[in-house]
């Protein structure tokens, strides 16, 4: 297992607390290894019980912790890093099985039934996530962090370095763009379907 | 940048600030803000609308379950699953039909993965489930039924309510802050329904208060919205630190924050959920001073800050509707309350915090209950729920708290409530059976509680007998109507062996012992051949009561009949075909072993009596490796080998008697452990470190013999303090000077065994002048103390 280098990583999370983005990705990729090990080993396991996505990224972010790679007061940095790492594994792992049933060609969507959605396709919410990211990174950061790494607002709040309400606010603004987004695509690839 | 990005660069930034508007002058200001912009106003309202689409899409946290696939089950029970609504931290929540029989009924159905919820949370669920599905109220989702599928996984049916979260209607709605708070207000009746049957939401948020199209609120989830971290199973693959994911999982916001911590939800942790709650409804509308000092104090971090019950906070809230002030403004807490908690100490005991919650919910129902006496015409429907409540308390609760450690004083609190109650339905010269079956049974708990014997209690022997004469009285008054009644015949043995029991134990009057175990004895050969016997435990009261009859024979020094009944009992034992538990079986063949060994050993046949008292100890120990915590078998194993170290001692087994001696101290402070306020473990542990030292001096070490010896008199001084009025520790106290003395002469201290013979001699006298002596301890002990005086040389000095 690649042992991250700590002065690096503790040098990197320095300058990201600072709001050097350029930082965090270096430090993301220092830890990602490590991470994604920490995240699919605990996908893996969870089959069976019911572990959301914040319960696993806290998971692993623990683990860094016991193995005193982080310090606890840098949790809510380091959890947004494992959200990021969260992120690319499910959306693996949609994908794979997307290509694994490719000959049904059913996407499954949001859409309203009886006020709450049925489940949806992971390809399409990153795809939109990505086009999020070019409009408004901001945005697209904090769904990350919410969604995929089940972060409170203010944890959330502490790694953007902004406001709780203002997070708030972002969230609600960027979930409603993607939802709208992803129902879009319903529309234009209803061929699809 | 493209053109494309730019337009929704523009959306994003005209959404951010439109959603700042009332819901219902968005439309407009949107039209009026982007101007001859039609591009710009049709994205804006298209967002605008997916952002009123309530949808359980990209919730918090929700990749992981957004991107798994576990297809739903075709059916649960009767019902048909036909959609999904959505899925949750344990499992999803599905629509269900149920098509058998002629009716058609609607349903949500939430299905638990496997593993999530522990044994101990099914078994809780399982205590509750009546009560839940009993709750009625108009907002609250009713608990239809419950089961497991054929793989395990439990799930509940629950009345299908299709709304929308309550933050989310309320917005959608445009409520104005008086609206909120009455819709608010409809929440806390409902909780408070709750808590009077003993049940706590324990997750009350946004997603589980939902309001449905006609706009009445409604409580999802009752009593199994979340496991209490240490009911989350502990399932082998899962990691390994279960209970610090549990509290980082934890409902943000509107959890409580003891309960971060580990503490058991209660309706203090609800309270503070409602507080939380309330604060999300008005947040978009500034709470006035009143409403900011409401949320304060239901939201209190400190539980002894919050509203003691929801009563409390729905007072509040009528006097803001209705322009009185605020108590929460006022600043006073509710200091009975408060008094109560400091009084008891409940807070500071995780273990016991779940009972704060019930004695507030009791405290609530007992008020209404009484409020409703003084207007002197209560309804028969009040009658009826504070008549099962009790029956609830003195049952279900009290079995699920009895062996939790250091519940004693919060049992006894409890119990003095109860106790009032009790007392109030049995003056009804009228009461049905049922109602008397009620009073006799609740009699009974309450009398363990004060003073059972062999199960930790409060040491106050004297209302423990008196609550005893009130069973027997209400059963009296029961088996005179319906002679023939097998319940109550059976209860009614149960009462007579407590009594006798206590007749023996306490009172030390064996004649009214023999007595009332004679009557129990014949009430049992009777019931036993009557149809429906088989239903009751009637078998056991049989055994039970010959135990009884063995120990009463022992204490009238007729030993002789007493160990001849105990051999005839263990061969009828053993060769009886009577189906039951072998372990059941062995316990009892252990205890007769137990009782014939004692036989012996008291009256000095040491060697004859070991192999009976090791066979007891053997079977004892079988049982514990089972159950290593259980307080009645760890009792009984100390009872075995306490007159086991005595044989050992007397017959020079001096590695045996050591040995077994420091295992039943051992055994002694374990149960002591349990409740270190507790009257009955507290002499245990005197009375085998009494025989410590008496071992210790003769086999061992002269520094153990005296620290032992010496501890357990200052034992017996404390219990005394503590239960002045208890006969029986007097008798001990004395019993534990005389085998001082004993100790203390063979080490050469010989002043200390002539202080320690007559104080044991003084304690003798007023025992016996208070009639407090048995015939044994006349007969014997004293002259043995006499004897001993004069062998020291005691009066010569």
């Amino acid at each position: 297992m690649q042992q991250p280098n700590s002065i690096d990583a503790k040098q990197l999370l320095q300058a990201w607390r600072n709001g050097d983005t350029q930082a965090r990705d270096a430090l993301f990729n220092l830890l990602y290894v490590e991470l994604r090990q920490v995240s699919a080993a605990l996908l893996r396991a969870e089959r069976n019980n019911s572990l959301s996505t914040g319960d696993l990224v806290n998971e692993a972010v623990l683990r860094l912790i016991k193995l005193e790679q982080i310090e606890w007061t840098d949790k809510s940095h380091f959890l947004a890093l494992s959200a990021r790492a969260m992120r690319r594994i499910l959306i693996d792992h949609a994908r794979k099985k997307n290509s694994d049933k490719r000959h049904h060609h059913k996407v499954t969507l949001v859409t309203r039934v009886e006020g709450v959605s049925q489940r949806f396709d992971m390809d399409l919410l990153e795809k939109s996530l990505i086009r999020l990211g070019v409009i408004d990174p901001d945005k697209a950061e904090i769904v990350e962090l919410r969604y995929f790494g089940g972060m409170s607002l203010q944890e959330i709040a502490e790694v953007v370095g902004a406001s709780e309400s203002t997070v708030k606010r972002q969230w609600r603004v960027a979930r409603a763009w993607l939802l709208d987004a992803m129902t879009e695509e319903v529309d234009v690839g209803s061929g699809y379907a | 940048m493209s053109e494309a990005d730019t337009l929704e660069q523009q959306a994003l930034k005209l959404l951010t600030d439109a959603l700042e508007q009332p819901s219902t002058d968005r439309e407009d200001w949107v039209r009026k803000q982007a101007g001859d912009n039609a591009a710009l106003v049709s994205r804006v309202l298209a967002l605008l609308e997916a952002d009123g689409s309530v949808n359980a899409a990209l919730r918090t946290g929700g990749a992981k379950r957004d991107a798994g696939d576990a297809p739903p089950p075709d059916r649960a029970g009767p019902y048909k699953i036909t959609g999904m609504i959505g899925r949750g931290g344990m499992g999803a929540v599905y629509k269900g039909e149920r098509d058998s029989g002629d009716f058609k009924q609607i349903a949500a159905i939430k299905i638990i993965w496997p593993g999530v919820l522990s044994d101990s949370l099914i078994a809780r669920f399982e205590r509750e489930r009546q009560i839940l599905a009993d709750l009625s109220h108009p907002n609250i989702a009713r608990l239809f039924d419950g089961g497991a599928l054929p793989d395990g996984s439990p799930y509940f049916v629950m009345e299908y309510v299709d709304g929308e979260p309550i933050t989310e209607w309320a917005d959608t709605a445009g409520l104005g802050l008086d609206d909120r708070l009455w819709l608010f207000r409809d929440i806390c009746t409902a909780v408070r329904h709750a808590h009077q049957n003993l049940i706590v939401h324990r997750d009350i948020t946004p997603s589980n208060v939902l309001v449905t199209k006609s706009g009445t609120v409604k409580l999802i989830d009752f009593g199994i919205a979340k496991p209490h971290s240490d009911e989350l199973a502990e399932v082998s693959e899962a990691p390994p630190s279960a209970k610090s994911l549990a509290s980082l999982s934890f409902t943000p916001g509107y959890g409580a924050p003891e309960r971060a911590q580990g503490a058991p939800a209660n309706t203090l942790s609800d309270i503070y959920s409602l507080g939380k709650l309330l604060e999300a409804l008005v947040q978009n509308h500034p709470p006035n001073a009143d409403v900011a000092a409401i949320i304060a104090r239901a939201a209190a971090d400190n539980m002894e800050e919050r509203y003691a019950s929801v009563d409390a906070l729905i007072e509040d809230l009528t006097n803001l509707r209705t322009g009185y002030p605020v108590e929460a403004r006022a600043g006073g807490t509710l200091y009975k309350f408060r008094k109560f908690l400091s009084r008891n100490r409940l807070a500071m005991t995780l273990g016991t915090l779940a009972l704060v919650g019930l004695i507030g919910a009791l405290g609530v129902t007992l008020h209404e209950y009484n409020r409703a006496e003084q207007a002197r015409h209560y309804a028969a429907a009040r009658f009826e729920q504070a008549r099962g409540l009790s029956k609830v308390f003195i049952t279900d609760v009290y079995d699920a708290i009895e062996h939790i450690p250091g519940s004693l004083e919060a049992r006894e609190n409890l119990a003095g409530i109860v106790k009032d109650y009790v007392d109030e339905l049995a003056a009804d010269p009228n009461a049905p059976d049922d109602v008397l079956m009620d009073v006799a049974v609740q009699n009974t708990r309450l009398s363990d509680l004060y003073g059972g014997l062999g199960v930790a209690n409060f040491g106050d022997t004297e209302t423990s007998f008196a609550l005893l004469l009130k069973a027997e009285e209400a059963l009296n008054r029961l088996l005179e109507r319906s002679p023939d009644d097998v319940h109550a015949i059976d209860e009614m043995a149960w009462v007579k062996r407590l009594k006798a029991n206590q007749e023996m134990s306490y009172q030390l009057d064996m004649d009214a012992a023999r007595r009332t175990n004679e009557e129990g004895l014949a009430l049992v050969e009777r019931g036993m051949t009557l149809p429906g016997a088989d239903e009751t435990k009637l078998f056991f009261r049989l055994w039970n009561s010959r135990t009884d009859r063995v120990k009463i024979l022992m204490y009238q020094n007729d030993y002789e009949t007493a160990i001849a009944e105990a051999r005839r009992y263990r061969d009828e034992l053993a060769a009886s075909e009577y189906e039951e538990e072998p372990r059941r079986r062995l316990s009892r063949l252990a205890y007769f072993a137990r009782l014939e060994g004692e036989g012996l050993s008291d009256t000095q046949h040491w060697e004859d009596s070991i192999p009976p008292l090791e066979y007891a100890v053997k079977a004892y120990d079988e049982i514990l490796a089972e159950n290593t915590a259980g307080y009645y078998y760890n009792l009984q194993k100390m009872a075995a080998l306490s007159p086991l170290v005595m044989s050992y001692l007397k017959a020079g087994k001096g590695d045996e008697a050591l040995q077994t001696s420091k295992e039943a101290v051992r055994i002694a402070e374990t149960l002591r452990e349990g409740d270190p306020k507790d009257a009955a473990s507290r002499a245990f542990v005197a009375t085998q470190l009494e025989m410590d030292g008496r071992v210790e001096s003769e086999f061992g070490d002269r520094d153990a013999a005296l620290s032992a010896i010496m501890e357990a008199l200052d034992i017996r001084r404390r219990v005394i303090a503590d239960f002045p009025d208890t006969a029986g520790h007097r008798r001990d106290l004395a019993g534990t000077l005389k085998t001082a003395a004993i100790v203390y002469q063979s080490l050469g201290l010989h002043s200390r065994a002539c202080d320690a013979l007559h104080e044991s001699m003084g304690e003798l006298t007023a025992l016996n002048t208070a009639k407090a002596l048995t015939d044994v301890e006349r007969e014997v002990w004293v002259p043995e103390v006499s004897q001993q005086i004069e062998n020291y040389s005691c009066l010569s000095e």
